[in-house]
């Protein structure tokens, strides 16, 4: 099963989901993906040729989807991104300044959030609705949720027929229609997914209560993705050369030198902190010569470096283990240098701010050895 | 598992007007004399050659004379294929760079050598007719000819569908679309 699919599962059992995972595993697209399946009734993202159709190229069914999400004849996809500005009326219901042409000066209005709109669209009959929301942890959270956070879980909701049922949870709702406070209710057929990458630094973790909401599914980098994406068959024991004489040698460099990388960071820092198969991709075709990869990994290589820099920030010893620069290694531009500031013993790592072309291949032999 | 060779990663439409008609057929616009056109053009080239490029995979060197000079350029070459009574056919289709007489365009050379003017549709609601490229994951170009109407109607990829609606209301020429790269023309 696809995760795309799995996912789709997890909501259609949970109704809420939440897609964690390092940056570059993967996230965006499978949102790109789960909105294109849920809009186009499981038809795939990528258009195939079918020669017995009436045309050439019919929608490409790739997902049957599950239960009700699968049932309902009209649905729709509604997407946000959380931000340090996001309130609470722009995710449900709020007093707001109405500044519309035509209103005049010192007009209110009662806004109609995303939530609220995805909520009310999949109220009505044979309709299903699902909000993405993308860097959920990057806002105020809880606070954007409010009261609504007692009613999302799926058997909190309302019955698939739109009735109260025993275990229904209501909240406190300014209605837009009237202005009065009313009591409301989520409809079974809405779906959240939210999106977020765990190990940024800037953001508060998420508050348990509001996690214990949602079903977790977790992305982790890959080297199968890789290794299919450039086209190369599983790894073998053979050494890698001491020069690339093929694009593929750079590749193969390449994923070992991530793997590596990776399994240190994981055991610095933490899982969290390691980094995506996807800073290796890019869009449109593969390098298609030994300099044109190479010419790739050293551009993606100042992505991975931040990201090492940024993951063990004031931590030189930390920094200088993920690059393997305290081996010794011949190739390495990055070493560890013992010295001292005053009396006190201090270590600096002592290589290029940018890496050449000439000098990545060097680098990513010494990343990839393990010492094992 | 699905064979991903048949994924379909470009797609190319040119609208067919009755100018165009005549060029399959190498028929003159103006006479009944018989010779005139026979090329699709494509423009602007700036737009549309870098595509053919990514499209067709041959490549050959032709020399040309221009007003008395003599050069040499370079033509995009590969194998189309398409349906014909049920059968398959193919056929080595041509990319020309374009002319001293006609800047900014390229042009898919000789279409009235391919005995395709049979094959193209009339919309049923007096629509557009359309000439159609695609090429799948595994390199094969196939040329399909469509309707308006067909690609507003019919049961198309939805990707597909929204891409050739988006064109129609745009009102070019023609347009392509890269499903690997993302580019696009007209950039909608």
């Amino acid at each position: 099963m696809s995760e795309a699919d799995e996912i789709l599962k997890l909501l259609e059992e949970r109704r809420n989901v939440l897609l964690s995972g390092p940056p570059g595993t993967g996230k965006s697209r499978l949102l790109t993906e789960i909105a294109h399946l849920f809009e186009n009734k499981g038809s795939g993202s990528t258009p195939r040729y079918k020669p017995e159709s009436n045309v050439p190229i019919p929608p490409a069914l790739t997902s049957s989807l599950p239960g009700d999400i699968g049932k309902a004849t009209n649905r729709r996809v509604f997407q946000c991104v959380l931000h340090q500005s996001s309130k609470y009326r722009d995710f449900l219901t709020g007093v707001m300044p109405d500044v519309r042409e035509g209103k005049a000066p010192g007009t209110f209005r009662i806004t109609e959030g995303i939530l609220y709109r995805a909520s009310e669209y999949a109220k009505q009959p044979d309709n299903a609705a699902l909000l993405i929301i993308d860097e959920i942890n990057r806002g105020p959270t809880v606070q954007v949720f409010g009261g609504a956070i007692v009613a999302m879980e799926a058997d909190k909701r309302l019955g698939g027929d739109g009735s109260r049922t025993s275990t229904t949870q209501f909240f406190d709702l300014l209605n837009p229609g009237d202005g009065e406070l009313v009591e409301y209710a989520f409809p079974s057929r809405l779906y959240i997914l939210a999106a977020m990458n765990q190990a940024d630094v800037s953001v508060e973790p998420l508050d348990v209560a509001f996690l214990r909401r949602w079903a977790p599914f977790n992305l982790e980098p890959s080297t199968k993705v890789l290794r299919e994406y450039f086209g190369l068959s599983a790894r073998s024991s053979d050494e890698l050369p001491a020069t690339p004489a093929s694009k593929n040698d750079v590749f193969e460099a390449t994923v070992r030198a991530f793997d590596a990388v990776n399994r240190r960071i994981a055991l610095g820092r933490g899982p969290e902190f390691q980094i995506g198969h996807g800073v290796l991709m890019r869009t449109g075709d593969l390098p298609s010569s030994t300099d044109d990869a190479l010419d790739h990994v050293t551009t993606c290589w100042r992505l991975i470096k931040n990201h090492i820099d940024e993951a063990f920030f004031g931590d030189v010893r930390g920094t200088a283990i993920v690059l393997n620069a305290d081996r010794g290694i011949d190739g390495n531009p990055y070493s560890l240098e013992e010295t001292s500031f005053g009396d006190a013993p201090r270590a600096q790592i002592n290589g290029p701010t940018t890496v050449a072309r000439e000098q990545l291949y060097g680098l990513l032999k010494a990343l990839a050895e393990t010492g094992e | 598992m699905a064979d991903d060779g048949l994924n379909v990663v470009r797609v190319l439409f040119q609208n067919i007007e009755e100018g165009d008609r005549l060029k399959f057929v190498a028929r003159s616009n103006i006479s009944d004399t018989g010779g005139g056109a026979r090329d699709l053009r494509f423009r602007p080239e700036t737009e549309f050659l870098p595509f053919f490029k990514k499209m067709f995979s041959g490549r050959r060197i032709q020399r040309r004379k221009s007003n008395g000079v003599s050069s040499e350029i370079e033509v995009l070459t590969d194998k189309v294929v398409w349906n014909e009574g049920g059968k398959e056919v193919s056929a080595t289709m041509e990319i020309w760079p374009s002319t001293n007489a006609r800047p900014n365009e390229c042009r898919i050379a000789r279409i009235s050598s391919f005995g395709l003017d049979g094959l193209i549709q009339n919309d049923p609601k007096g629509g557009k007719s359309v000439f159609m490229m695609f090429q799948q994951q595994d390199g094969t170009i196939r040329v399909h000819f469509t309707t308006e109407t067909s690609l507003k109607v019919d049961n198309w990829d939805p990707t597909i569908k929204k891409f050739a609606t988006d064109w129609l209301s745009e009102g070019t020429k023609a347009a392509f679309l890269d499903l690997k790269s993302k580019e696009r023309y007209p950039h909608v």
